[in-house]
């Protein structure tokens, strides 16, 4: 039982920092190849913060995410909004090179070593029933249950949600009634940054960042998000956890020299399976 | 094809290889610098190690050049260090050793750092015939290479089967149960390390009970830990990168598990780890290849004038030694050849015997000086001696390991 409560917890860390690519592709159906550098980028901002103000981590990431968001808005709306009507690959490119510029910049900025934010609960741990839960992660895990909360009652409950949601329907018809698509992806955009370094910090509290380290934190929010449902935000909560638990159990099972193999051989077969994800369905946001 | 065409492509290339002759004769003008090439990871992963050896290297340039420089045909003449960023890429590196000798002109090359990075430029350097100097790589590793032995490269570091060794030396000198934990990677020296610990654990006396193998990049250890906590295992050896390193001692430190020593491999030698994770990696221990106390020449010197920039004695003021002495050995090379001819440049690397800030350097037949690696603990930002070359007791190891309570 205790791989699949730990794998629980490392699930919402992963579906936290796949939020962000997830609300993405849904709303305006481009793969953002960058999104593992905004992570550290967030957790990059938000370590200066501490070091600057000296708070706590968790509070200061919320300045770090506005911060993110104000430079994600204009990125869009001016560099990549003009591509995605182009064509569905010319935006793919674009966020690969922005990848490099981003992963260029840490380096130079902070050199190839790994960093951490401390905090008195990055390396505790919390003791039930003779099993160690750290404490990070269950932050993490409440992080990704109150903004999938969030982001659904945004998407659903508001009139900003309801253009968000024509807008990625049927993008011409949004435009038609008055929907300023540009506006709405800019946002989208910038929202999905903003969640991307509460990611982060939660990363950089949990484990470590280094400037090139956000393609691993890719290719596992791209499992999880193929997983849960392509744009699906709850689907990405279900998702995160699921690889999570795999990752854990399939460690203690067949060891964990076979997690890559595990995780990545679970994402091929629920693609042939059902090639929208899991969760698409039933729980699209 | 016209007969004018027809003449256009031999000129053509007769003009190429004219223009290849010229700009690749740049050291062979007797008023010219002699141009050294470097092609280093100034940037990527590896980034600090290519920062510390430029560093090394260009103090070794400096110092022949404010005596004069080097004489050559009976005429002194200036040295120029050529350094090319190959970003910590393999294929980069090859690309640019190639530059360096056919369009740069560099009549000599210094390595790269580690094998990924070595081995492609040594390769370059035996088909291009240009006398290389490496370090910072170990040996087995580099020899693995060249199955057939290296033409014109040489390696100045330790020998991971003598490295193997310090682990269990080193932990000899703390009272532990004998039990130990491994961690290794998938990647190639953590496989080949694994092997050499499972293998050498009972000729230490000390019994292997649990060996975790995982991905690069990994971080999730819950598990992992677990196991070696509840084997009851005193000694944990790891080799990580980085980034992995801390993951392991977040969740050492999580799960309440403190060994006597924890020796964190490769992660344990970046500069600056110890400020890394918030203090956990205080009182990990390291193999290493620099340290005060050493005993080598020039030792208080070089930490003098380099621990403030390397953020204190540690790998990183290793790597500045280790690669001041690798073009040490290269410059004293050309000066004793006493011309700029490879085989002849070759020959006197081969010749190479005496005392380095490095240590004793001394190429055997296979073109490799074993350095003896020893074994560090991080205090503070420094990697103190605990067991120097010979396997002997140096300053007392803190155990168990502070950072970890």
């Amino acid at each position: 039982m205790e791989p699949v409560i730990q794998g629980i917890l490392l699930g919402g860390l992963y579906a936290t920092t796949a939020l962000g690519l997830s609300l993405v592709f849904g709303v305006i159906r481009m793969v953002n190849l960058a999104h593992g550098d905004v992570l550290m980028v967030g957790a990059y901002l938000t370590s200066l913060l501490v070091v600057a103000l000296g708070a706590d981590p968790l509070l200061l990431a919320i300045p770090a995410a506005v911060i993110v968001g104000a430079v994600a808005y204009p990125l869009q709306r001016f560099v990549l909004n003009p591509l995605v009507v182009h064509s569905a690959e010319a935006p793919i490119t674009a966020t690969f090179g922005i990848s490099v510029v981003i992963q260029s910049l840490l380096l130079l900025a902070f050199t190839s070593n790994p960093r951490t934010i401390n905090a008195p609960y990055s390396s505790a741990s919390v003791e039930i029933a003779g099993v160690h839960l750290r404490a990070s992660l269950l932050i993490a895990l409440a992080a990704a249950v109150v903004l999938v909360v969030v982001l659904d009652a945004l998407l659903n409950r508001t009139r900003f949600g309801r253009q968000v949601k024509a807008s990625a329907i049927d993008p011409d018809a949004a435009g038609l009634v008055g929907i300023n698509l540009g506006h709405t992806y800019a946002v989208v955009f910038a929202i999905a940054a903003a969640v991307a370094t509460i990611g982060g910090t939660l990363i950089a509290l949990s484990f470590s960042v280094d400037p090139v380290g956000g393609t691993t934190w890719l290719l596992r929010a791209f499992t999880v998000v193929v997983i849960g449902g392509l744009g699906s935000i709850r689907g990405t909560l279900a998702g995160g956890l699921i690889v999570g638990v795999v990752e854990s159990v399939g460690a203690v099972l067949v060891g964990a020299q076979y997690r890559d193999v595990v995780v990545f051989g679970i994402l091929v077969v629920v693609l042939l399976a059902r090639p929208n994800g899991l969760f698409t369905r039933a729980v699209r946001a | 094809m016209n007969r004018n065409r027809m003449l256009a492509l031999p000129v053509a290339v007769a003009i190429a290889l004219g223009a290849t002759a010229c700009t690749g004769t740049s050291s062979g003008g007797s008023d010219d610098p002699i141009v050294i090439g470097s092609t280093l990871p100034l940037t990527g992963p590896l980034q600090a190690f290519g920062t510390s050896l430029q560093t090394g290297y260009q103090h070794a340039v400096d110092e022949v050049n404010a005596a004069g420089g080097l004489e050559i045909d009976g005429q002194k003449r200036q040295v120029e260090l050529v350094v090319q960023d190959n970003a910590s890429a393999g294929d980069t590196a090859s690309e640019q050793a190639r530059d360096l000798v056919l369009d740069k002109g560099a009549v000599a090359l210094l390595g790269p750092a580690t094998p990924p990075l070595s081995i492609p430029v040594s390769v370059a350097a035996d088909q291009l015939k240009v006398p290389t100097v490496i370090t910072i790589t170990p040996i087995q590793a580099w020899k693995g290479g060249a199955p057939d032995g290296w033409k014109y490269s040489f390696d100045l570091f330790f020998d991971e089967i003598q490295m193997t060794d310090t682990q269990f030396q080193a932990a000899d000198l703390v009272a532990t149960n004998k039990k130990v934990a491994l961690f290794t990677d998938q990647e190639e020296d953590g496989i080949v390390m694994g092997g050499l610990w499972a293998d050498k654990a009972p000729t230490f006396g000390y019994q292997i009970v649990a060996h975790e193998q995982f991905p690069v990049g990994n971080t999730n250890f819950t598990s992992q830990v677990a196991e070696a906590k509840s084997s009851g295992a005193q000694v944990v050896i790891a080799q990580v990168i980085p980034p992995d390193g801390v993951a392991l001692l977040r969740e050492m430190k999580a799960q309440g598990y403190q060994p006597e020593v924890v020796f964190l491999e490769k992660a344990g030698d970046t500069g600056g780890y110890a400020g890394i994770s918030d203090g956990l990696a205080d009182g990990t221990l390291a193999a290493n290849w620099f340290a005060a106390g050493i005993g080598t020449d020039r030792e208080q010197e070089f930490i003098d004038a380099y621990s403030a920039d390397a953020g204190g004695v540690n790998a990183d003021l290793g790597t500045i030694v280790y690669g001041y002495s690798a073009a040490q050995v290269l410059l004293e090379a050309i000066s004793a050849a006493g011309s700029l001819d490879a085989d002849a440049i070759r020959d006197a690397i081969a010749k190479t015997d005496g005392d380095y800030p490095a240590g004793a350097i001394d190429f055997d037949d296979e073109h490799a000086a074993p350095l003896p690696a020893v074994q560090t603990q991080w205090v503070g930002n420094d990697q103190v001696l605990v067991l120097d070359g010979s396997g002997d007791a140096a300053n007392p190891i803190t155990a168990p390991v502070p950072g970890l309570g």
